[in-house]
């Protein structure tokens, strides 16, 4: 992993922006050399933390921008999602916290700063996301 | 404000004023002078007409008495040319001097010329010729005298149109002067009431963010505050006393508080040798999830005295989790002391390890839905046949989700598990959370519940509680001696 | 007892995420009284945890009505995704649409 060392992007929270974000991120994952499928769970996951920020940030006077950062740190990746708002464990009635726990599966760490806006951080091994067997 | 007014504006004044006095003793000292000249000039004048006069009075009429006027002034006429000479050179009026000194020599020549040979001889043949020479040199005079009041008069326009345009600069210096130092004062202070009104709407804003900011921590504080009775309440929960049966648990919250969330763990004696155990986690964090958490694990506990089964209450709790609207994996199950079996059943949740002295460790079977996900969800109970000194060791995905990936965090957690066994450790939880964690920050709350089939003929006692920080307080009480692990079962 | 032939489609393709949320809700939001639904989701390259909550949600609604189900998927992502969730239990997820539609024939009778 040794083409793209750094990602950083930035765009206004909305649902249609989460897409675009998403593939952009992808695109980094493949010129780093990661495989297919960790790249799919590793976009899955900061997916999940980008659509969260569209979420509650989404029709939300002034906190609508949400950006990603991505570094490679020796063997690992670290991509953080922040944004203006708060992180909501579970934005609608009858959701559950599926983001969450689908980014915990895939990565090594999550924490979730809650001061000051949202700061999603998260931590893959690219190697070592062993994407499971599809049942 | 009103200071920097007087500051500014009485120095003008005073200096304005001061000028204006300074030109007007000035103008006043000149018209005095201008005055006695115009008045010593027009006298001179006078004396010369009378010193004609005489001596013409005397040559017609030799009679003394008719040079009385010649007398007269001729005795005035040169004290008043330096008065006037004086007043010249004070006055300072170009040329003015100089028809002075003409005027005065014309007198002296009109004296030699005229007055002394007539005077000496009144009826000389050439009086007439002498008069008419002494009339030219009169005439010269007192043309001379005209022309010294004509400057004279000159000077004075000039002085009071000085006098004038000084008061009037002076004047107007000073109305520009006090409107200006007016117009800084009205600018000054409307500027410093804009700024005041500024600096009003700053400090305004400074309180009400500062205010704004002591709300939110005073509610965080609060919210922080009742997470923190709340898992104190709910973590210091006795573990059951019972013949045969040893339990250990260890809970620590995540270290940043925000993330404090809804692990928790039970274990109760449900009568005929049974005792209920179940561990969980609710998803989300603070109040709202040690809430749900508390109602979650109550309505466990009420299913499970009611029908123990594993599978009926885990139903029974999806039911109320899916009406609350959260989510939340569990293991849930009773230990059965008489028939030394676990039976558990799991909704979504990582897999239950079993240590079975002299054998390898083994993750049992899981799987399941996580609670509140589906209604009508059915789970499945599983029966696991355990011997004496058989320990079940039930954790939340914090305990094993903090290393590379979750199979390195199994490896610990297993390793750790073992080795705590076989060291004959009194606290299970315990020594597994340190050997897996160590000093370290603990990123997500870790929930740690053993239960054990006591080995042997050994009653041993064990209870355990937590506080928050989760610090362990334990205390054991053995009865008889503890067989060492090799007693039972065949090594592995 | 209903006629296998009365059998619902629902067909979506491209990424299921957040922006199409409204749209996923909208295409589950099956009316009547068929014998089973099939949700066709073999174009699907992508999908996340809204199109997790809203087939949940359907999968429940269809629960009451007591119809079966079988989600058609072949994207490795979304199989992944429903084991990362930890809902793949919730779902007959078939990667063939044969196999599919046998499982809802059986379900049905």
């Amino acid at each position: 992993m040794n083409n793209v060392a750094e990602l950083r992007l930035s765009r206004v929270a909305r649902p249609s922006a989460v897409k675009s974000l998403r593939h952009a991120f992808l695109a980094f994952l493949t010129a780093n050399d990661v495989s297919e499928d960790c790249a799919a769970d590793i976009a899955t996951a900061v997916g999940e933390a980008l659509a969260n920020s569209a979420e509650h940030a989404y029709g939300n006077a002034g906190s609508g921008t949400v950006e990603v950062y991505a570094r490679v740190e020796r063997e690992s990746l670290i991509v953080e999602v922040a944004d203006a708002g708060v992180f909501v464990d579970r934005p609608r009635r009858e959701d559950r916290g599926f983001g969450l726990r689908i980014i915990k599966a895939v990565a090594r760490s999550v924490s979730i700063e809650r001061e000051g806006g949202t700061r999603v951080r998260m931590v893959f091994d690219p190697r070592f996301v062993q994407p499971l067997e599809a049942s | 404000m009103p200071l920097v007014f007087l500051v500014l504006v009485v120095p003008i004044l005073l200096g304005g004023g001061h000028l204006v006095s300074r030109v007007l003793r000035e103008s006043f000292a000149n018209s005095d002078a201008r005055r006695a000249a115009r008045t010593l000039n027009f006298t001179l004048l006078k004396d010369q007409l009378d010193e004609e006069t005489g001596v013409r009075g005397f040559t017609s009429i030799a009679d003394p008495e008719f040079l009385d006027p010649y007398a007269a002034a001729r005795r005035d006429f040169p004290g008043k040319v330096s008065q006037l000479r004086g007043r010249l050179s004070l006055l300072a009026i170009p040329g003015a001097e100089a028809l002075l000194d003409d005027a005065a020599g014309v007198n002296g020549q009109w004296l030699a010329q005229v007055a002394a040979p007539l005077l000496a001889d009144p009826h000389t043949p050439e009086a007439r010729v002498v008069q008419f020479r002494g009339k030219a040199l009169i005439d010269r005079f007192r043309r001379d005298s005209e022309r010294l009041d004509s400057a004279l008069v000159a000077r004075e326009q000039g002085d009071n149109r000085r006098l004038q345009s000084a008061i009037d600069n002076v004047s107007t210096l000073v109305f520009v002067a006090v409107s200006f130092v007016v117009l800084l004062a009205a600018v000054a202070a409307g500027a410093q009431s804009r700024l005041t009104a500024r600096l009003e709407a700053a400090r305004r804003r400074a309180e009400a963010e500062a205010r704004a900011n002591l709300e939110l921590r005073t509610a965080f504080e609060t919210e922080k505050r009742i997470a923190d009775t709340l898992q104190d309440a709910f973590a210091q929960r006795p573990l059951p006393v019972v013949p045969t049966l040893v339990f250990s648990a260890a809970y620590i919250p995540a270290t940043d508080e925000t993330r404090v969330g809804g692990d928790w763990y039970d274990a109760v004696e449900l009568g005929k040798g049974r005792v209920l155990f179940s561990l969980g986690d609710v998803e989300g964090h603070g109040i709202e999830a040690a809430v749900n958490m508390s109602r979650a694990r109550q309505a466990l506990i009420s299913a499970a005295l009611i029908d123990a089964d594993p599978a009926a209450v885990l139903r029974r709790v999806n039911g109320y989790l899916q009406s609350a609207g959260r989510m939340a994996t569990a293991v849930a199950g009773y230990a059965d002391a008489v028939s030394y079996e676990f039976v558990y059943a799991t909704a979504g949740h990582p897999p239950p390890l079993l240590l079975l002295p002299g054998r390898r460790p083994a993750l049992l079977d899981c799987g399941g839905l996580p609670l509140g996900v589906l209604e009508d969800c059915v789970y499945r109970t599983r029966r696991v046949q355990a011997v004496p000194g058989a320990v079940l060791v039930l954790y939340t995905d914090g305990a094993v989700e903090h290393s590379r990936d979750v199979l390195e965090g199994e490896a610990l957690l297993v390793q750790a598990a073992r080795r705590a066994l076989e060291n004959n450790v009194t606290d299970l939880a315990a020594s597994i959370r340190t050997e897996i964690f160590g000093g370290r920050q603990v990123g997500d709350d870790v929930a740690i519940l053993t239960i054990g089939f006591a080995p042997g003929e050994t009653t041993r006692m064990t209870f355990a509680s937590n506080n928050a920080q989760g610090t362990v307080i334990s205390g054991a009480r053995g009865v008889g001696p503890v067989p060492s692990s090799g007693s039972l079962g065949a090594a592995a | 007892m209903s006629d296998a032939t009365t059998l619902t489609v629902v067909k979506m393709d491209g990424e299921l995420d957040i922006g199409r949320r409204a749209e996923i809700r909208h295409a589950l939001a099956v009316e009547g009284n068929p014998s089973g639904v099939l949700v066709d989701f073999g174009d699907v390259t992508y999908a996340d945890s809204s199109a997790i909550s809203e087939l949940l949600r359907f999968r429940n609604d269809l629960n009451r009505r007591g119809l079966p189900v079988a989600l058609l998927i072949k994207s490795p992502q979304f199989k992944r995704l429903l084991e990362y969730a930890g809902v793949n239990e919730a779902f007959a997820v078939f990667d063939e649409r044969g196999a599919a539609l046998t499982y809802l024939g059986n379900a049905a009778s």
